[in-house]
């Protein structure tokens, strides 16, 4: 074999490439930035940073997670609704029996879910739309069914209530927001997680080349039902703090989020071909809706007009991407 | 030699048709179990409510054998509605269908050529198509729903016109069978497979692969938007939010249709049994008297076996792969069977020694050796513990779960004495006993501590209709004027009598709009009324989509209960259904939603909070505490549902007139969402800083939770905050000081008011055609006197 040209030749562009797919996101990010900074001086005071980033939080937490599905190659974890309300609910109502016991008995459940689905998917090689498809239907049911439509409340009398409430606007020592604080470490750990270790690189071959990840001793069912676990892990964390924000539990909560996160993932560069992107792009793209809902609404477009410009530059940027990445021959889809 | 073969036959006859063994079982089991299930106005109703998703799941089908997704079906299902109805008037109504279904066809043209020429994945395509056509529906709409006022179509087009068909459903089947003719059949159908399966070997083949996918798509997204257009039409009015529910549905009976997602398989005729097996399925759950969860529950548990069920076929395969010495071994004997290899058979010989030599060349191998590449996978999945994890994986959801419905169980109060079905209730309360007439309901409190029953709040002053509402501005209230007062001075007609003997033992059906803590609370209350009366009362929940309100409609009817209690889904798209029930001569009382004027005619009577005069009253309040001046924002209710309307005009209309200082700068809607409000909260207090003085909320639960986080984030506690009211979370903030006022809005006595009227009507007493629910502002002063919540 003539590997070592070939490999370092592949190695170069592929790190120049990695480099703009990594950057890419945060140019079009910084651009926005910067036409919001001159069409607006309120734009860049610190406040509405701030709240920019607040605002992203949840979406970003989930977003981190459910990218390690896409870049696997599963495409989405359709049940990512009815996990956070199922991991809200459980957590509420065990609230009872103390907060440690209450918040894990919600992170139990909700990794039981994830767990249900990358055995589902690892394993038996079911289908992953089909599948977390079916979980979110049986799942919407049963929490409707369980609960008999009633929403449950954490006790703002005790101190694990109280303690659950506050969690969504408890402040690292500087003011930043501690689910803020999260998302930038799931952010920071999940790209490690997903570039320099060795399950990364496990699972981006998996993304890439299922067979070949296979053939050459990769244990491929159980890098990918760690993807699902993780992905169920951070909407789960979410769940709790969308929860606690909405000082309830009910079975409607996190409508939405899954379609939003998988925006955000390919917005960020993950693409669902598999194997490519990474996490600090999926941040970007997180990033980038959160200052374009802002922009437009120190504009003044409606929220109608919002959702049409939204659908618009997600299309234009990701079919970018797209386009560039095929004519630099690193995809032949 | 033969037993095997005739199992594998039997197998593959199984696999080829599983879908219509499945029918069968489904339309076995129910007509067994589900009553009135094998009647012909059933199964009528169980057609008309399968023919809204006929068409796209037969438009969708082609782009999945394509091997491509199409996730704005939803949306140019909506779409297609929505110009229907708003072109009629112009156009008529072939004209408007026409251009509903040109603009399906486009729509299917940008993403065919999106996906086909630039290349980019469908999934991202469809999912940016989705986005961008919901926000056009809620443009075109301006948030609204659309109605249209000629009914003969529409009555037409659901009329039977054999048993079973009504010209919609003929048209949808017709439609599907030429379809699938067209797929199946011809030369062009077997085109869409071969792209699917191999579009390289397509190409090759000299077939113009995106042409096929361009096509497949505008297939997709013309039946669509004409699928959208016929239901539409039949129902006369189209709301922006339609087609959310038909998505998914119809991604599930494609998949459970055995369609590949991976493309090159598939069939239009067995997609569309499958989506008549899901119909039917639903159907029966509901004459048993499920609600909308199980109906959920059940299209998980059989979208998880069809997809288990496909793998189980898939690793069959893969193991025969692996053991093909046994196949050699059955083919020699098979020869040696076969005495005399005679001319014909010469072919078939030397295919058996090239596999055999192929088997001893490349895999001379002995039974157990060297796996091939499949085998070690298989090897690789035994050696490892899928079992147990398996096992962890359900006892924990399992575990989790009971002690969740443990947990729950504890906290919720004792439940209340049920006397629901009437021969046995004597024991629990006395009153049930008594003479029905004798029944005093006025004890009856709500969780709130409130009366159940309030007396009938002061009667609302009508003022004259103005010449034409439509020309007025939309800030003068004379435009809302058919919308606040609706009900009010209209001829009844064909009003059933009432029996007389009084409500005990009477059954009633409630049909809830859709699953929401505040509808919950309304059946609690409505139950505490019918079980004190002794009547028995039964519900289904159509989860905000009017087709299936529609078929919920059909089946009472045909169930023939003594009262039917009705929260619309639709202020508009009820109409017609109202109608079919009073033609059938079935009472109707509706309730919560305020449906249009034309509604009122069919109805004994309509109850439920006056919307319009509570937001007024609140922005008095408003006004009050912003000292008549200062700039407000307002979060908007979400679109196409009527407190869209009156929880923003009503306000503002008010607020006009009484403090001419105070200034609206924006409104918006956020779907309630805590996320979505605070986001754009935020951005408001950025954009008008000091000039906000004050938010009018049209919820005091998700939307006000981002509100107040918004304005905590921004430290602008001086923000004056009004909301809607009554939820716990909502009085809490009321508490707290963060929240100002809100309105007071029972839900069990919006339940609870109906059922009484309906139990005065049995009697044979006179009834209020309108009952609006008692108002109140509820601010810090005054909230410990409704405490704790009802929702």
């Amino acid at each position: 074999m003539s590997a070592p040209l070939a490999s370092s030749r592949q190695l170069k562009i592929s790190f120049t490439k990695r480099l703009l797919n990594a950057l890419g996101i945060w140019c079009v990010l910084v651009g926005l930035v910067m036409a919001g900074l001159l069409a607006f001086p309120k734009f860049g005071q610190a406040d509405n940073l701030l709240n920019i980033l607040r605002n992203v939080t949840l979406l970003g937490i989930v977003a981190i997670g459910a990218s390690f599905v896409t870049y696997g190659r599963h495409y989405i974890d359709l049940s990512i609704p009815p996990l956070m309300a199922c991991v809200g609910l459980v957590t509420i109502s065990a609230q009872p029996l103390g907060i440690g016991p209450s918040l894990l008995l919600g992170l139990t459940a909700g990794l039981a879910i994830g767990l249900l689905n990358g055995w589902a998917v690892g394993y038996l090689r079911l289908n992953p739309i089909i599948w977390t498809l079916a979980v979110s239907f049986f799942l919407d049911g049963f929490l409707r069914w369980a609960y008999a439509g009633h929403q449950v409340y954490p006790d703002a009398d005790t101190t694990t209530g109280r303690f659950f409430l506050d969690l969504p606007q408890r402040t690292l020592p500087g003011g930043i927001p501690v689910g803020t604080a999260l998302m930038l470490v799931l952010a920071l750990a999940g790209h490690w997680l997903m570039t320099l270790t060795r399950f990364g690189r496990q699972l981006q071959l998996t993304g890439i080349a299922y067979d070949v990840a296979a053939l050459s001793g990769v244990r491929v069912r159980r890098v990918v039902l760690l993807t699902f676990v993780l992905s169920a892990f951070t909407t789960s964390l979410a769940g709790l703090l969308l929860s606690a924000l909405n000082r309830q539990g009910t079975f409607d909560t996190g409508q939405g989020y899954d379609f939003n996160a998988i925006t955000a993932v390919v917005l960020g560069g993950v693409l669902l071909q598999g194997g490519r992107g990474n996490v600090l792009g999926v941040l970007g793209g997180v990033l980038l809706i959160g200052v374009l809902i802002n922009l437009m609404t120190l504009l003044g477009i409606g929220s109608f007009g919002q959702m049409v410009v939204k659908g618009l530059i997600f299309m234009a940027v990701v079919g970018l991407t797209a386009w560039l990445t095929r004519r630099s021959g690193r995809s032949d889809e | 030699m033969n037993s095997p073969s005739v199992q594998t036959r039997l197998r593959e006859i199984f696999g080829e048709n599983r879908i219509v063994v499945l029918l069968l079982l489904i339309f076995g089991l129910m007509a067994v179990i589900a009553p009135n299930f094998l009647t012909t106005q059933n199964l009528t109703t169980i057609m008309k409510g399968m023919s809204l998703n006929l068409l796209p799941v037969a438009g969708l089908t082609f782009v999945m054998i394509c091997g491509h997704i199409d996730l704005s079906v939803g949306t140019s299902l909506t779409l297609g509605g929505m110009l229907t109805i708003g072109l009629q008037p112009v156009l008529g109504w072939p004209g408007a269908m026409a251009v509903a279904l040109l603009t399906g066809l486009a729509l299917g043209l940008v993403n065919g050529l999106l996906v086909a020429r630039l290349r980019i994945d469908s999934f991202i395509v469809t999912l940016g198509a989705m986005i961008v056509t919901q926000g056009l529906v809620y443009l075109y709409g301006r948030g609204g729903v659309l109605t249209g006022r000629d009914f003969r179509f529409g009555t037409w087009l659901e009329q039977p016109l054999l048993p079973l068909l009504t010209p919609r459903v003929i048209l949808s089947v017709a439609f599907g069978l030429m379809l699938a003719f067209l797929l199946a059949r011809t030369a062009v159908g077997r085109g869409f497979f071969l792209v699917g399966g191999n579009a390289a070997a397509a190409r090759n083949a000299g077939l113009p692969v995106s042409r096929y996918i361009v096509g497949a798509f505008m297939l997709s997204g013309g039946l669509t938007a004409l699928g959208g257009a016929l239901f539409s039409a039949s129902i006369n009015s189209a709301t922006p939010t339609m087609g959310n529910n038909s998505l998914m549905e119809v991604i599930t009976a494609v998949i459970i249709g055995g369609t590949a997602m991976t493309g090159g398989r598939g069939n239009i005729a067995r997609n569309l049994i499958a989506l008549l097996g899901l119909s039917m399925l639903y159907n029966g759950l509901e004459l048993m008297g499920a609600g909308w969860e199980a109906r959920k529950m059940s299209a998980g548990l059989v979208l998880g076996a069809v997809v288990l069920y496909e793998a189980a076929g898939e690793r069959r395969l893969r193991l025969m792969r692996g053991v093909r010495h046994e196949l050699l071994a059955e083919l020699a004997q098979a020869e040696e069977d076969e005495s005399l290899p005679e001319a014909a058979d010469e072919p078939r010989r030397e295919c058996i020694v090239n596999l055999t030599v192929a088997a001893e060349g490349g895999a001379s191998d002995p039974p157990d050796d060297p796996p091939t590449p499949d085998t070690r996978i298989m090897k690789q999945n035994e050696s490892n513990p899928v079992v147990i994890v398996c096992i962890t994986a359900i006892a924990c959801v399992a575990i989790t779960g009971i002690v969740a419905m443990y947990l729950l169980h504890l906290r919720q109060p004792a439940p209340m004495p049920i006397g629901g079905t009437t021969l046995v209730g004597g024991a629990g309360s006395s009153a049930i006993t008594s003479a029905p007439a004798e029944v005093d309901v006025s004890t009856l409190k709500s969780a709130d501590g409130q009366q159940l029953l309030p007396p009938p709040g002061p009667a609302k002053t009508i003022p004259a209709r103005p010449a034409n509402p439509e020309t007025l501005p939309e800030t003068d209230a004379g435009h809302w004027y058919d919308m606040e007062y609706a009900g009010w001075g209209v001829e009844k007609v064909n009003l059933p009598k009432s029996p007389g003997d009084g409500p005990r033992g009477k059954r009633v059906v409630y049909l809830k709009a859709v699953d929401h803590p505040y509808q919950t609370a309304m059946v609690t209350g409505m139950q505490k009324v019918a079980d004190a009366y002794g009547v028995k009362l039964t519900f289904k929940t159509a989860n905000s989509d009017i087709n299936i309100q529609s078929q919920q409609v059909d089946q009472v009817i045909n169930d023939r209960p003594d009262l039917v209690i009705i929260s619309a889904v639709d202020a508009q798209a009820c109409v017609p259904l109202f109608r079919r029930l009073n033609e059938a001569g079935i009472p109707v009382i509706a309730i919560n939603l305020l449906p249009v004027q034309e509604a009122h005619r069919f109805l004994l009577a309509w109850t439920g909070p006056d919307d319009w005069g509570q937001m007024r009253k609140l922005a008095r309040e408003f006004a009050n505490l912003m000292h008549n001046e200062g700039g407000y924002v307002m979060v908007q209710h979400r679109p196409g549902s009527s407190p869209f309307f009156a929880r923003t005009w009503a306000a503002v209309t008010e607020l006009k007139v009484i403090a001419p200082k105070m200034k609206m700068l924006v409104a918006q809607p956020t779907d309630l969402e805590s996320e979505k409000t605070k986001e754009v909260v935020s951005g408001w207090l950025t954009r008008f800083g000091g000039e906000l003085k004050g938010v009018f909320s049209a919820d005091d639960s998700g939307a006000q939770v981002g509100i107040n986080e918004a304005i905590k984030n921004a430290n602008r506690e001086d923000v004056i905050r009004v909301a809607a009211g009554n939820s716990k979370v909502g009085m809490d903030f009321v508490q707290q000081g963060t929240l100002h006022a809100i309105t007071f809005q029972s839900p069990e006595a919006d339940g609870a008011i109906p059922m009484k009227l309906a139990a005065d009507w049995f009697a044979g007493k006179k009834i209020q055609p309108i009952q609006y629910l008692p108002q109140a502002i509820i601010t810090k002063g005054n909230v410990k006197e409704y405490l704790p919540a009802q929702w």
